[in-house]
């Protein structure tokens, strides 16, 4: 290099930038575009997942008409009286998760409460992990479990009791129990949720800062009081958002549900009461997909995971507002 | 006592009074909160102690060994004193099968009848189980699942107490020449049902064979569906952490992997129904991959994002004042930096979709072969726990139950393989700070 130097300074630095960086941007930019590329395949996904749901769904939705599907209460597989209709299993769907919600937000509250405002370090960390635990079950597990051995609980110590106290007065626990039902289902679902739930609104709970507690303290509150006035209404829109996540998962859930519901088909999957049989969207899915003949059947089938994709969009989005507002969730990490 | 005193040790009461109530409810509150917290652990315990105490019966059945010795005055009227049987017995929990050898000798024929005889009880007549006919030693078995179902646990609870006898009859002797009751020997041996590992189902009525096809479509399933979500998620964290700004591009990335992670397992399962079974014609291990694949880019790409970004940016500035491009910092420095908390998304993701079992149900559909290639139907544990649940034999809710353990012992092995091979060697040869999930959280807990 015997050249001189360049007299501007611009163009040393061009000169001194092309020594070092000698073939090394093409590296940098090829990288940069399959970063890119990986961050745009997870929305292709997305995209996939809405269309092909959608060009499935397409069949049933032409020969039944979009609203009407959602409106119908008939299902009837048999080919050339094929008829379907989604309502059925929306109800049971929102009834079985309305269970949940009521069973498990009140007792996943309850855990960070004591995980994070009661108990000792000492004892609260070792419960938060064991009750993480709750959330790597898989849920089949969850329903062989419920299958063969919660059930059996329920029916013999809740439900019977129940239903020969008032049976005959509150139409709400008014058929026999079998332990196949709406309830047990809704008490397996609250199980599952717990975690999801309790883990979150821990996070959220300690993201309440120590002076709205120091605060209540010093005016002389009791612990329940700074609990109850003080820091729920300062992380209310968090522990919502907690909630509707964990409603999110309930309606989701398949297999679990699928074992437990009982299965009932058609408008008799609208339960009566508590202890009637019902079906979910999804565990209508997962019990017949695998036996549908028809192109029609299937076709409504997914159909029902349209309306499905829908519920939990709508919950999910909503969730998400509410708890980003408070803290950010690691996905999966809770789960 | 003056008006002013009067006032001030009634208002003293009433704070007093007041006080001691709010403690009532306060302890009342704090026991309602333990309740919460044993009504979660509860479940959990009966969770865990009914999957190995039924899974490991499975896995691990116990045989109990019986004896019985047969004499002559054993048989009413008693017989001649010279006849003499040894009979050996084994009852096999997992077969419930009881295998026989019964050796004999100085009967008055060299033939004899076997017969196996349950209790008897004052009135009636003992229940006859077996009656073969041969020479010594006779030896065979006999299987309680071919008895009614619903006499199988109050037939083995007969074996167990040492009600049952053996017979045996001969020629002159039609009522019994020589007889003994089968008595436990208290002794039981446990061995390892490697077949239940490896065999393919055979019949279900019998409990015969095992979940091997069951356990390699999963392993299958979940490492190629790892294969396609590992390096996109990695990935695509790196992109939201590193190169991604404040755009409207990487917030529609990051709200929409957010909104992923709820998607139900069911409605991802459709997109490898529709997309790869349908064009090829055949339920196949590549649309389950697909599918799984979905559910767990999000999970390593979301953990990816946030351990990356807790990587100090000193870190970061140290490579790239070496004069190394961005790209060789990001993978060899940044990453392996946070390669525990990644490694931590990973291990997140795959026990996540080990245990999904509906997106399987519309993809890989389940057989009973082992994997035919990669156009055909595959097994996966989830699905067979489903299938083996659903039927009405107890020897299949037995495997079903094998299969849960063996599913929870999958995942429960890698977190625990995760823990003690990488992430603490990792921390003794740290050169950098090593984020892990506790430190995501507090820096989650902090923003």
């Amino acid at each position: 290099m015997s050249t001189e130097l360049p007299h501007t300074g611009k163009e040393r630095k061009s000169m001194l930038s092309s020594i070092f960086l000698r073939g090394k941007g093409r590296g940098d930019k090829i990288f940069r575009w399959v970063v890119i590329g990986a961050a745009g395949y997870t929305l292709l996904m997305l995209a996939l997942v809405v269309f092909s749901a959608g060009e499935g769904a397409l069949d049933a939705f032409g020969k039944e008409g979009f609203f009407q599907f959602f409106g119908k209460t008939d299902w009837n597989p048999v080919e050339g009286r094929e008829s379907y209709g989604a309502l059925p299993y929306i109800v049971g769907t929102l009834v079985s998760a309305g269970i949940a919600m009521a069973i498990g937000v009140p007792i996943s509250l309850g855990i960070a409460v004591f995980i994070s405002e009661i108990a000792p370090p000492r004892i609260g960390t070792p419960i938060a992990y064991v009750v993480e635990v709750l959330a790597a079950v898989p849920s089949i597990v969850y329903g062989l479990w419920g299958l063969f051995v919660f059930r059996f609980w329920i029916a013999d110590f809740i439900e019977r009791p129940l239903h020969e106290a008032f049976g005959g007065s509150i139409p709400l626990f008014a058929q026999t129990p079998f332990g196949l039902d709406v309830f047990t289902a809704g008490i397996v679902l609250a199980i599952m949720i717990i975690p999801i739930i309790s883990s979150i609104s821990r996070e959220i709970l300690k993201a309440v800062p120590n002076a709205q507690r120091e605060a209540a303290y010093s005016l002389g509150a009791t612990r329940w009081e700074t609990v109850w006035k003080f820091v729920f209404p300062y992380a209310k829109a968090g522990l919502l958002g907690a909630s509707i996540i964990g409603l999110g998962r309930a309606v989701g859930e398949t297999m679990a549900v699928t074992m437990l519901i009982g299965n009932a088909v058609g408008i008799t999957a609208i339960p009566a009461g508590l202890f009637d049989q019902s079906q979910t969207l999804s565990s209508v899915i997962a019990n017949e997909f695998n036996e549908a003949v028809t192109q029609f059947h299937i076709s409504a089938l997914i159909a029902l995971a349209v309306v499905l994709f829908i519920i939990t969009m709508v919950i999910n989005i909503g969730a998400q507002f509410l708890v980003s507002r408070m803290v950010k969730v690691v996905p999966g990490a809770k789960e | 006592m003056s008006r002013a005193e009067e006032r001030k040790k009634i208002i003293q009461e009433a704070v007093i009074r007041s006080q001691t109530r709010r403690k009532v409810v306060d302890r009342v509150i704090t026991g309602m909160t333990i309740a919460c917290v044993a009504a979660a652990l509860i479940p959990l315990g009966s969770i865990i102690f009914e999957v190995f105490e039924s899974g490991a019966s499975a896995i691990v059945p116990t045989v109990t060994e019986f004896s019985a010795s047969l004499e002559g005055p054993n048989v009413s009227p008693p017989a001649q004193k010279s006849a003499i049987g040894i009979g050996t017995f084994q009852y096999d929990d997992n077969h419930h099968t009881l295998s026989y050898e019964i050796q004999f000798s100085g009967l008055s024929s060299s033939e004899a009848t076997v017969e196996i005889l349950g209790p008897s009880s004052f009135g009636t007549e003992p229940r006859v189980f077996l009656t073969v006919t041969g020479g010594s030693p006779a030896v065979g078995s006999l299987d309680f699942d071919k008895l009614r179902v619903q006499n199988r646990a109050a037939a083995e609870d007969d074996l167990f107490e040492g009600l049952w006898h053996v017979n045996m009859n001969s020629n002159d002797f039609p009522d019994g020449e020589i007889s003994g009751q089968i008595l436990p020997i208290g002794r039981s041996s446990n061995y390892f049902n490697s077949e239940f590992l490896t065999q393919p189902q055979g019949s279900i009525v019998e409990g015969v064979g095992g979940i091997g096809p069951a356990i390699q479509g999963t392993m299958l399933v979940v490492g190629y569906a790892s294969l396609i979500a590992v390096p996109v998620g990695v990935l695509g964290g790196i992109y939201l952490s590193e190169y991604a700004g404040t755009g409207r591009f990487p917030y529609i990335v990051r709200f929409m992997n957010n909104v992923m992670t709820g998607l139900p397992s069911i409605v991802v399962g459709i997109v490898g129904y529709i997309v790869l079974v349908l064009t090829i014609g055949s339920f196949n291990v590549t649309a389950g991959a697909l599918a799984l694949s979905i559910i767990m880019i999000p999970i390593v790409l979301g953990v990816t994002e946030e351990t990356l970004k807790l990587v100090p940016n000193s870190v970061r500035e140290a490579g790239h004042s070496l004069g190394i491009p961005k790209w060789r910092v990001t993978l060899s420095i940044t990453l392996t930096s946070a390669k525990s908390g990644v490694l931590t998304g990973i291990v997140l993701g795959i026990s996540r979709i080990a245990g999904e079992t509906a997106p399987l149900i519309m993809t890989i559909l389940g057989t009973s072969l082992f994997f035919q290639g990669f156009l055909g139907p595959v097994d996966g544990l989830p699905l067979r726990i489903w299938r083996l649940a659903s039927q009405p034999y107890e020897s299949s809710h037995e495997f079903a139950w094998g299969g849960a353990l063996v599913l929870i012992l999958m995942i429960l092995s890698m977190s625990v393989a995760l823990r003690y091979l990488v992430l603490e060697r990792k921390v003794r040869f740290a050169k950098f700070a090593i984020p892990d999930m506790t430190q995501i959280r507090e820096a989650l807990r902090r923003r």
